[in-house]
């Protein structure tokens, strides 16, 4: 095609330039800026102070990170053991051509579209020690010793987080789940079970391995997204008590922008990057073994 | 295939238990948002004794309208915005590719991945130095950044799965790359700029991360801060909350009774072609 070099270098500025400039200013720039800060003691106000590795020696040290990141891996372990397995099971009776399945299905997902926001807040009216449903529940059936403050004690905080999170998403999950299975041929199904095989066997050797690609996907969405709860640790317990349920995220928001501590706040930043980037890399390379055993 | 009425009934429990976690906690705040703060505290599971609208007419006047109307605001354009972007590099990946485009795409891949709070900070001083903190465009610029990736992704996806030949014959017909655009691509994009639309309007009007950062005068508040701010000054009025609460969630809840089907398409579609 004959295009002049000027006329096609001003099509690719005016096609490309926006997305290209927003992509710069809004994640690689300050992606490398985080970095960069992450190398002084600076506190957005006063001269930024070159420290070296300090801030790497002191992350290293801070015995909070580590308690962030227990935490952070018990919460995606949370994520994906609650919505991954929920989600199939629920997706798999709905696929059993259930009466009424499209509203259920619909129900199941709201939860999803809802932010954070008011999830967090309706759920901490569900979990309050004097007058939240929960404790009101137990009580009835006779738990007194069960009841707690469950946002406000170490040792149910995190725990009460993890229910939500995985709560909110296993309508996302069935929906993904219920569209894959039927994809699945029903001739394909109703030969294997003509020739005996169970429901069990059918899930496992049929719908299993044919849906893979979506189940590996789900994989990958589930813990690359799990380190991105903090809305929900923030409106609901703000990473304590205690430090209880502090994650990364939150932990970095705090030193940052409560703190005011902007050098050790982009450590931790740069930290929660690579740590992401690693784990998404890791969780692929999994699958792709996964993948290679399935096909 | 037929079902033993055994476990017919199994599974129709399990549905329905997973029915009332799902959906009990939502028909409790609704119930709540009608009671008096009493009534709240003297039984959690009770019944208002009357349907009381007051905890709505307030809720609204302590700015939820405000902030919701502001929420739909910022998010309007940021999908506008991010459909712009999107549809225009994506038609150019697909008809022009260069060498390194690949390379981009990858980025944009990668760009996927990257959590939001890792650039909090220096958007953070971007946005002072710019002098647009605290404004419109401290929501806007960063919104449509990091719903780009995906944007394109599924925009490149989509472009790329129309035939050449029917570029190559424009091309031969005299159009130029503007008219290409214009004339055959943009008109056949609309399915997948609906998709973005739905995908990128939750993430966007849901988030609570910018607003948080960005944002500290209350004309501007989004309805998440929004909310997050009305908790704090009325913390012991908890049916007052959950009117609140209510009508945060009502035009979502309205836009999915109408469009549930590609609501659900659209939301997942981020993970499905993936």
């Amino acid at each position: 095609m004959i295009e002049s070099t000027r006329r096609r270098i001003a099509s690719g500025i005016i096609f490309m330039g926006p997305a290209l400039i927003i992509f710069a200013v809004i994640i690689i720039i300050p992606i490398l800026m985080s970095a960069y800060y992450s190398l002084f003691e600076w506190n957005g106000i006063s001269d930024k102070l070159f420290a070296k590795l300090d801030n790497y020696k002191r992350l290293l040290e801070d015995p909070i990170v580590w308690k962030a990141l227990r935490n952070s891996i018990y919460l995606t372990l949370g994520a994906f053991f609650i919505q991954l397995p929920i989600g199939m099971l629920i997706a798999v009776l709905l696929s059993y051509k259930i009466k009424g399945a499209n509203l259920l299905k619909t129900i199941y997902f709201t939860p999803v579209m809802l932010s954070t926001a008011v999830l967090g807040i309706m759920w901490a009216q569900i979990y309050d020690p004097n007058f939240g449903l929960l404790n009101s529940l137990l009580t009835h059936l006779g738990l007194e010793q069960w009841t707690h403050a469950w946002l406000g004690e170490p040792k149910t905080a995190l725990g009460s987080v993890i229910a939500v999170v995985g709560w909110q998403y296993i309508g996302f999950y069935i929906v993904i789940y219920f569209t894959a299975l039927q994809s699945v041929p029903d001739e394909v199904l109703e030969s294997a079970r003509m020739e005996g095989a169970g429901e069990w066997r059918v899930f496992f050797n049929i719908q299993l391995p044919l849906i893979w690609p979506t189940i590996s996907f789900t994989i990958l969405n589930c813990v690359i997204n799990s380190l991105k709860y903090f809305d929900l640790i923030y409106i609901m317990t703000g990473g304590g008590p205690n430090h209880s349920s502090e994650v990364i995220a939150s932990y970095m928001m705090t030193n940052a922008f409560r703190l005011m501590d902007y050098g050790y706040g982009s450590t931790i930043s740069t930290f929660l990057l690579v740590f992401g980037l690693a784990l998404a890399f890791v969780v692929n390379q999994l699958l792709r073994i996964g993948n290679r055993k399935f096909q | 295939m037929r079902l033993r009425t055994s476990s017919k009934v199994i599974i129709y429990c399990i549905l329905l238990v997973h029915l009332v976690l799902t959906g009990y906690p939502f028909i409790w705040m609704l119930i709540s948002s009608f009671k008096t703060n009493k009534e709240y505290f003297a039984d959690p599971w009770g019944l208002p004794s009357a349907w009381r609208f007051e905890n709505y007419a307030e809720a609204w006047r302590e700015g939820i309208g405000q902030y919701l109307f502001n929420s739909l605001y910022i998010t309007a354009f940021s999908v506008i915005g991010l459909l712009a972007a999107a549809v225009l590099i994506g038609f150019y990946l697909v008809v022009r590719p260069f060498r390194g485009s690949k390379l981009l795409l990858a980025m944009f891949f990668l760009g996927m991945m990257i959590p939001v709070h890792s650039t909090l900070v220096p958007l953070f001083t971007i946005s002072h130095n710019l002098g647009i903190y605290d404004t419109f465009w401290a929501l806007f610029f960063p919104y449509i950044g990091f719903q780009l990736p995906l944007a394109t992704f599924l925009v490149y996806n989509y472009f790329g799965e129309i035939p050449r030949e029917i570029e190559e014959a424009a091309v031969v017909d005299g159009c130029s790359i503007y008219q290409t655009f214009f004339r055959i691509y943009l008109p056949l994009a609309k399915p997948i700029l609906a998709t973005v639309t739905i995908l990128s309007f939750f993430n966007i009007m849901n988030d609570f991360i910018f607003p948080l950062i960005m944002i500290s005068k209350e004309s501007l508040r989004t309805i998440t801060i929004g909310l997050m701010m009305f908790k704090g000054s009325f913390s012991a009025n908890y049916s007052l909350i959950s009117a609140a609460l209510v009508l945060a969630t009502s035009p979502i809840l309205i836009l999915y009774t109408l469009l549930q089907k590609y609501i659900q398409k659209g939301m997942v579609a981020g993970s499905v072609k993936g």
